[in-house]
């Protein structure tokens, strides 16, 4: 199977996502076609900033993707998604904006035709999972963490509120998942540079609530996300809680070593989780 | 008949007057120059202007002109018909002419009122004043007709709503059939503990009433029944009622109450304790259940929905009273009103994920804090945490599924108030900390604001603004196992964390379901919130477009045991006022159908709103039912050969008239 990829900026950097996301997809079989010459999608900030630029942005994805031959484009970060999937709505509901986008991409010799539908990398490789063989990694409760985009305010792939698929998932590829009430909480995202004290607030209250309700480990599907609950705790929340992604735990079950998956990359480490004798 | 027949006559002589309407008309409206004006016109023997034609002199005058001058024709132009035409019809009744030979020329809200220039106005006045003459030439005497009407009254749901609308007709003497859905009645009210601003005991003043209802002669109960069909109209309604099969013999059931105490399928959720008890597959909702009676849950039952070889509770019966085999009965009853009180239904807060109604035990709705406080409840009124605790601090949020735009837009009126009940009950059971978050406080009734005062006396804590969040996430290890309730002081702008014990979730009311089918039912029309709509939001609110039907309670929209109460017996007047003549009066202004133009189309039929037309297959003609037509004039723009026309609304009066305007 081969889809359309839009890493987005934080996709390489991270601890381990490109990595596991790699090793899982060669696993399964899914080849990943990356947006050629893609530009970062704007984020959270560019709607609130000017709208036909922020559509523009996205935008340009959507006309590559059609020129590669794609009418759908897969991302594997909350902001990515859903600051993709909001220019979706977009156009597809303002006429006019769609005309003025088109315009914009003109000048720069790109034709928009039509718009994409936009998915998850989690939706993906959730599907393409096989459920696990041997249940080895069923001794590791795992909080799942949604953050706050995945499900809001587009409600595609679940609930707003309380979500459940990370916790299905987390099941079938053989891991027990903590129920908790953090899932969609918010992390600070990009306020954490700043405003760092007041979003450490944030990130306690989240870490907290998942190693009280059992939690060994957290598992995350967007590179900030994993970013704030990863490196807060280093500087003292007081919790010892490993934040891993999706695809990494996918890995797992798969049978791909830790080290492949990228997952001696963490600040808080706990390789002992994931050794099997 | 009502009216006279007369003689029908040739040639029209016609009086006008034009009304001063003490300043309304007058100095705008040059009267005097409109009375000349209208001299001139055909047929018109008479024209006068006077201060006020309405009063008793004024009235006067036109008797005196009819019998002296011959008039058969009058026109009077003052204010709006919906304000005199009945006045001045009357007038020419007691003159001897037929009331329909009159027409009325609109100069004060259509003239006087709405035109800044005298000149204009004048000239506008003259112009409608010559269209009524124009039109009054052609009028035809009509004939109205007196229906007989059957001195009963349905009433349709049996909670606090219907039981007093029944109450007060049945006191006034009519027979009333009382039919209520579910296996007692009592309604809403019958769950509740205290009652707002007073604090007097739910079942104290409710109980009576039900005993009352039972007892009273006049009223047939039909409990754990459905309304059927309709049929009929104002004053002769048939209604099919079908009676639900009980599976217990109501008239051997002593209500001993043993099937019920030996029944072994006992894990079964108790819809009247809000989910909060369990009961068993035979079972009265409550032990003051009217009637007494028990009802055979037939999809929980062993013996009817498990097909299992069970039957203790027909072993154990003294009375033989079981009947397995009970199948569902339909009666119909004729009946001359109908009141429709089915209530309302309280709102669904799983839907709102972030307040964890259903995932966090101590997260309740307000029907369900009233069984837990409630002394019949499932804790005996014990107020307690699920682990058996006493709560420390509670939380109550108001506005749950009401004024949000994604839910309810409309406020549902009585939350606020039994909220500040529920604080001043909590308080006073359990010296728990009360923190009330609100948008407003919303406490308009007699006694209200000073219930609002003397609960801040007491020490509950409010809070305006919408709470954001409930979650188990705590700030704090030691509140682990709380709740959180996260939300905005508008007030002083800060954001809150408070960790409670217990939160109560002040759900607003939506429409009873089934009334979507009852309405059509009835033809009954609803808002765009679901709420039956009343013939006029101020000078008919228990009137129904719908003639002979009412309404009563809370299917109206939301509103507080007193409101419900007044409107109920407001429901009552008004049937019993339109049947205690013992006849209607049937509108004159009807459709009339050529017999020898009909073609037998039907196309009449179909667009008829008010079933008024009937076919007769012997002739192969439509036939208007007198009774039930209203004149809409439907009829008359579907017929394809002219054949259904209006009374009154003929094509030379509606032509003559529009012919002087344009």
């Amino acid at each position: 199977m081969k889809i359309c990829f839009y890493p987005g900026c934080s996709f390489a950097s991270s601890a381990g996502y490109k990595e596991s996301t790699e090793a899982v997809c060669a696993k399964l079989g899914i080849e990943l076609c990356e947006i050629t010459d893609w530009n970062c999608c704007g984020a959270t900030v560019s709607f609130g900033e000017n709208t036909i630029r922020a559509l523009s942005l996205s935008s340009r994805h959507f006309a590559i993707a059609q020129s590669m031959g794609f009418s759908e484009i897969v991302t594997g970060c909350n902001a990515c998604y859903a600051t993709l999937r909001k220019a979706v709505d977009v156009l597809q509901n303002d006429a006019d904006l769609f005309d003025r986008t088109k315009h914009v991409l003109e000048q720069i010799g790109i034709t928009l035709a039509a718009v994409p539908t936009i998915r998850h990398l989690f939706e993906i490789i959730s599907c393409a999972m096989p459920s696990a063989a041997i249940e080895s990694y069923k001794d590791v409760p795992i909080a799942a963490y949604y953050g706050c985009q995945l499900t809001r305010p587009h409600q595609d792939l679940d609930r707003g509120d309380h979500p459940t698929v990370l916790e299905t998932f987390l099941e079938k590829i053989g891991f027990t998942a903590t129920s908790h009430s953090a899932k969609t909480s918010c992390c600070g995202a990009s306020h954490a540079v700043i405003h760092t004290n007041e979003c450490r607030v944030l990130t306690q209250r989240i870490l907290r609530e998942m190693e009280g309700k059992g939690a060994k480990a957290v598992t995350t599907i967007c590179p900030l996300c994993q970013f704030n609950l990863d490196q807060n705790q280093s500087k003292g929340v007081g919790t010892n809680l490993p934040v891993t992604y999706f695809t990494q735990l996918a890995g797992l079950s798969l049978g791909i070593s830790p080290k492949e998956l990228g997952m001696n990359k963490f600040l808080v480490t706990a390789e002992k989780v994931w050794t099997r004798p | 008949m009502t009216s006279q027949n007369q003689p029908k006559t040739s040639i029209p002589k016609i009086g006008v007057y034009v009304c001063h309407c003490g300043m309304n008309i007058a100095p705008k409206v040059n009267v005097e120059e409109v009375a000349e004006h209208v001299k001139a016109l055909p047929h018109v023997v008479v024209a006068r202007d006077y201060k006020f034609m309405c009063s008793n002199p004024g009235q006067d005058m036109i008797v005196n002109d009819i019998k002296e001058l011959g008039l058969n024709r009058v026109v009077v132009a003052s204010c709006s018909p919906r304000m005199h035409e009945k006045t001045f019809r009357n007038a020419l009744r007691k003159a001897g002419l037929n009331p329909y030979y009159f027409q009325m020329a609109n100069v004060r809200e259509q003239a006087s009122w709405v035109t800044k220039d005298s000149v204009e106005a004048t000239e506008k006045a003259k112009a409608l004043v010559s269209a009524a003459v124009t039109r009054v030439a052609f009028h035809q005497p009509l004939l109205t007709r007196e229906v007989k009407v059957e001195k009963s009254i349905l009433v349709v749901g049996g909670g606090i709503a219907g039981m007093q609308a029944a109450l007060t007709s049945a006191q006034a003497g009519y027979q009333v059939y009382l039919v209520e859905r579910e296996p007692s009645i009592g309604g809403h009210m019958a769950k509740f503990d205290k009652t707002f601003p007073t604090l007097d005991c739910a079942a104290c003043i409710m109980t009576p009433k039900m005993v009352d209802v039972y007892q009273h002669p006049n009223i047939h109960l039909f409990t754990y029944s459905e309304i059927e069909k309709v049929e009929g109209f104002i004053g002769n309604f048939e209604v099919t009622v079908k009676m639900k099969p009980r599976y217990v013999d109501m008239t051997k059931c002593t209500g001993c109450g043993l099937c019920m105490e030996k029944c072994p399928t006992k894990k079964i959720t108790s819809e009247f304790n809000e989910g909060l008890s369990k009961r068993t597959a035979i079972y009265t909702p409550f032990p003051q259940a009217v009637p007494n009676v028990p009802v055979i849950d037939a999809e929980n039952c062993l013996t009817l929905g498990k097909g299992k070889k069970c039957g203790v509770c027909a072993k154990f019966c003294e009375s033989t009273a079981i009947d397995f085999d009970q199948q569902p009965e339909f009666k119909t009853v004729k009946t001359g009103a109908v009141i429709v009180a089915t209530g309302f239904k309280a709102f669904d807060p799983g839907s709102i994920g972030y307040y964890g109604y259903g995932r966090y035990p101590e997260v309740y709705t307000s029907l369900e804090f009233e069984r837990l406080n409630n002394a019949t409840g499932p804790t005996a009124g014990k107020l307690v945490m699920k682990d058996g605790r006493t709560p420390q601090r509670v939380a109550i949020v108001h506005c749950v599924g009401s004024r949000d735009q994604r839910h309810k837009k409309y406020c549902s009126r009585v939350c606020c108030m039994y909220s500040m009940k529920f604080a001043h009950l909590i308080h006073e059971k359990t010296g728990a900390e009360v923190w009330e978050f609100y948008i407003d406080i919303r406490s308009p009734g007699k006694n209200y604001e000073e219930f609002y005062n003397r609960v801040q006396e007491e020490g509950v804590k409010f809070v305006r603004g919408r709470v954001a969040e409930i979650t188990d996430m705590t700030d704090d290890p030691k509140d682990r196992g709380r709740l959180t309730v996260v939300a905005e002081n508008s007030l002083t702008r800060r954001t809150l964390r408070i960790p409670v014990d217990m939160v109560i979730l002040s759900v607003g009311m939506e429409p009873s379901p089934g009334a979507e089918d009852l309405g059509r039912l009835m033809g009954v029309s609803r808002d765009a919130d679901g709420w039956f709509n009343e013939l006029h939001a101020k000078l008919a609110p228990v009137a129904t477009p719908m003639t002979g039907v009412f309404l009563a309670g809370c299917c109206q929209g939301p509103k507080d045991i007193p409101d419900t109460v007044a409107q109920s017996m407001g429901a009552a007047g008004e049937a019993i006022a339109l049947l205690s003549k013992g006849s209607v009066t049937t509108q004159a202004e009807i459709s009339n159908i050529d017999e020898d133009l009909c073609t037998g189309c039907k196309s009449c039929i179909a667009v008829c709103s008010y079933s008024a037309i009937g076919f007769d297959e012997v002739r192969r003609i439509a036939v208007v039912n007198e009774a039930l037509c209203m004149g809409c004039g439907s009829c008359s723009a579907a017929c394809l050969s002219s054949a259904a026309s209006v009374r009154h609304f003929s094509d030379k009066q509606v032509m003559g008239e529009l012919e002087m305007l344009l």
